[in-house]
């Protein structure tokens, strides 16, 4: 090999290297691209032996995985944790269940001592939301049923179940 | 016959010119970025407020979110939000997010329910010039004030030598 092909070499290798890393630059950017992120919310009430059924519509009826459930509760004298299932609305199929939430999802209630330590600008704490992985194929609507198992007065609930839609942002 | 050192130089430059051309054309410049809006949310009822992405400014990908409200009631939450592209006409969430769940009140009037607090994680991207409309949900009977700033980044293609857009 020549001095000049030699250079040619390393030169192109070179320019080869920087591609690469453009194209790692634009991984992000590929990602933003395929997925994003999506709320389904409410803020509603349960007594005793009641449930609540958030209808969960995947927009355009594409896949979405689920990824977080996080709620706060108020109007009550110590922390009451609902049971958490997730179910297919056509088939009444249950997919998954969080049947102890206790401490996992939630924040706590009016007067109760907070579950992890205040921080700087609040009374009050909030938990980390419940971290899981359901993947939803967006055919059918899927429910997250809220229930209250044990005898209690109303409880007010807010509540986000987020996660990420499969589509072309563009 | 073998090429004379000039057709070599020549073909090394071409060849050089054609990749950088590849490496201009798929790459882009990312710079930190913040979108802010601010809204007086008026009492029993919704207000909005838009957020332009300037077009020359390149595409705007999203990773998180903050938010300060004063707090219009002691104890009752009565605020919640909604992120709609009005350019894309996509949505966010399927209504209104209560936001006692993904931020912290300024002002606490009374110890009330579980506030969230520092920044909610957040992937979504907008593409240079399209519109985000902020819209806010006051239950309340008092107005209050509400801020959101979305952290992210602006993603620049580079168009040519020596011109970037957007920066």
């Amino acid at each position: 090999m020549s001095f000049i092909q030699g250079e040619k070499e390393k030169i192109l290798r070179a320019i080869s290297q920087k591609s690469a890393w453009a194209s790692k630059v634009q991984a992000p950017f590929a990602f933003a691209e395929c997925l994003f992120q999506y709320d389904f919310a409410a803020r509603f009430t349960l007594g005793t032996n009641t449930s609540y059924e958030l209808v969960c519509e995947s927009p355009n009826d594409r896949p979405m995985l689920l990824t977080e459930v996080f709620f706060g509760m108020w109007g009550v004298a110590s922390p009451v944790y609902p049971a958490v299932d997730f179910v297919n609305q056509v088939t009444g199929r249950v997919f998954a269940s969080l049947t102890n939430t206790n401490g996992f999802i939630a924040g706590h209630s009016v007067d109760s001592e907070p579950l992890m330590s205040p921080g700087p600008f609040v009374q009050n704490g909030f938990m980390e939301p419940y971290k899981t992985e359901i993947y939803i194929d967006g055919s059918a609507p899927f429910l997250v049923r809220f229930s209250i198992p044990a005898p209690t007065a109303d409880v007010n609930y807010s509540v986000v179940v987020s996660g990420f839609q499969y589509t072309k942002v563009k | 016959m073998l090429p004379s050192f000039s057709q070599i130089v020549e073909g090394v430059n071409n060849e050089i010119s054609v990749m950088l051309a590849k490496f201009k054309a798929a790459s882009f410049v990312e710079y930190p970025f913040d979108l802010v809006a601010s809204v007086t949310a008026i009492a029993n009822t919704t207000s909005q407020a838009t957020i332009v992405i300037p077009g020359t400014m390149g595409d705007f990908v999203c990773a998180g979110y903050n938010i300060a409200f004063t707090n219009p009631t002691a104890d009752i939450p009565s605020l919640s939000m909604k992120i709609t592209n009005t350019s894309s006409s996509r949505n966010w969430s399927n209504g209104f997010v209560p936001v006692e769940l993904i931020a912290t009140p300024g002002v606490i009037k009374a110890a009330a329910m579980s506030y969230r607090f520092g920044e909610r994680p957040w992937s979504a991207y907008v593409a240079g010039g399209e519109k985000l409309l902020i819209e806010v949900q006051n239950t309340a009977a008092q107005n209050c004030t509400f801020k959101i700033a979305l952290r992210g980044k602006i993603l620049s293609r580079v168009v040519a030598q020596k011109t970037i857009k957007g920066i």
